[in-house]
């Protein structure tokens, strides 16, 4: 059996963060659930990961995206990375492309 | 000889040849107030052949058993696996459903959370009871499904009231150990009512007995993962499901409630609820 090749996906900051066409996004106050047809899975998202998701849009770059959301939550840590960190996540999950 | 009810607009009709049969039929018999109008007609018929004891349903032996107590217990799950069988369109919930003063609450919970002896309580309070084990979703609303409840004798201790009534009933054996009483609130003198509305409120039962009961908010992105733990049938269109237990939260208060002592419980749920 092959081994797991890990794959660093640390994106170009030139590259735009796009969410699945397909995704069933489904808003609630606190966060939103999405199933991912394709994998037949469902996550659940808290407040902070809903609205990152709701900024890859492909219009929006990583700093655009982190500074709006340093912005919405009050989150404003020099260094941090928390949108690049979840953005990350999300397309270790599938659930976001780089466009 | 048979016993005829109605669960959900389907009626039920038991038919036996046994005259001494039919007092165990009594204990199955779904006396819930049923206003829908008449769908199905599901027959089976309980016969002694052989030394065992068979259910039967069009024609065929669905199940067999050794003894008349195990026979009931399988007819009830049978009984309720056949009304909900063409329910393909709804999800099925595993959680217990009450009213308090109008306002209707679902409790949801792993086996052994409390959910019936807490809804119990509830209900000797002063609070209506719908059902301790399923109910049914469909277009963001919750339907309880009428099935009868299950006090198991460890309950028995906590309510002397519960007590006193499953004292006159018959036990049967429990599926993970233990026996248990069918009951529901007409053995109580109080009406028996499904209902189909939006929750008030959704509250997620831990157990911890000996600790102090705790109720916190609940965030609902947890809750709907809580939820949908608590589904039976997810399969098919997940995405649809998905979509529907959201739906059922978007108007609801989510709350996590740690049960402790029952007393204790029920008051902060009274509280929470009024």
């Amino acid at each position: 059996m092959p081994a797991t090749k890990t794959v660093d996906v640390k994106p170009a900051p030139a590259l735009r963060p796009c969410r699945r066409a397909t995704l069933q996004i489904n808003h609630l106050e606190d966060g939103c659930v999405v199933y991912h047809p394709e994998q037949e899975r469902v996550h659940f998202l808290n407040q902070t990961a809903a609205a990152v998701l709701d900024l890859c849009d492909g219009h929006h770059g990583f700093e655009d995206i982190e500074a709006r959301l340093a912005d919405r939550f009050d989150l404003h840590e020099p260094g941090r990375n928390l949108a690049g960190d979840i953005i990350q996540r999300f397309i270790g999950e599938g659930l976001v492309m780089l466009a | 000889m048979n016993r005829t009810f109605s669960i959900l607009g389907d009626q039920v009709v038991i038919e036996t040849d046994q005259p001494d049969w039919l007092e165990r039929l009594d204990d199955i018999a779904v006396q819930a107030h049923d206003p829908r109008p008449r769908n199905r007609t599901i027959t089976l018929r309980l016969a002694k052949s052989d030394g065992f004891v068979h259910i039967v349903h069009e024609g065929q032996i669905i199940a067999q058993e050794t003894d008349l107590e195990a026979a009931i217990r399988m007819l009830h799950l049978l009984i309720n696996k056949l009304v909900l069988e063409p329910q393909t369109e709804v999800l099925k919930i595993h959680a217990a459903a009450g009213t308090w003063q109008g306002r209707f609450f679902l409790v949801t919970g792993d086996r052994g959370a409390g959910k019936t002896t807490l809804l119990l309580k509830m209900m000797l309070d002063g609070a209506e009871m719908h059902c301790d084990e399923t109910v049914l979703l469909r277009d963001g609303r919750i339907q309880t499904f009428p099935r009868k409840f299950y006090i198991k004798t460890g309950t028995l201790p906590c309510l002397p009231r519960v007590a006193a009534i499953c004292a006159a009933k018959r036990a049967y054996p429990g599926f993970y150990g233990g026996r248990f009483y069918f009951a529901d609130p007409t053995d109580f003198g109080l009406p028996w009512r499904s209902r189909t509305e939006r929750p008030w409120a959704v509250f997620h039962l831990t157990p911890a007995f000996e600790q102090a009961p705790l109720l916190q908010p609940c965030a609902k992105v947890e809750m709907a993962k809580q939820l949908m733990l608590q589904t039976v049938n997810l399969a098919g269109d997940l995405g649809r499901h998905v979509a529907q237990v959201c739906r059922l939260l978007e108007t609801c208060r989510c709350y996590s409630l740690r049960v402790g002592g029952l007393d204790a419980t029920a008051a902060l749920l009274q509280k929470t609820l009024a």
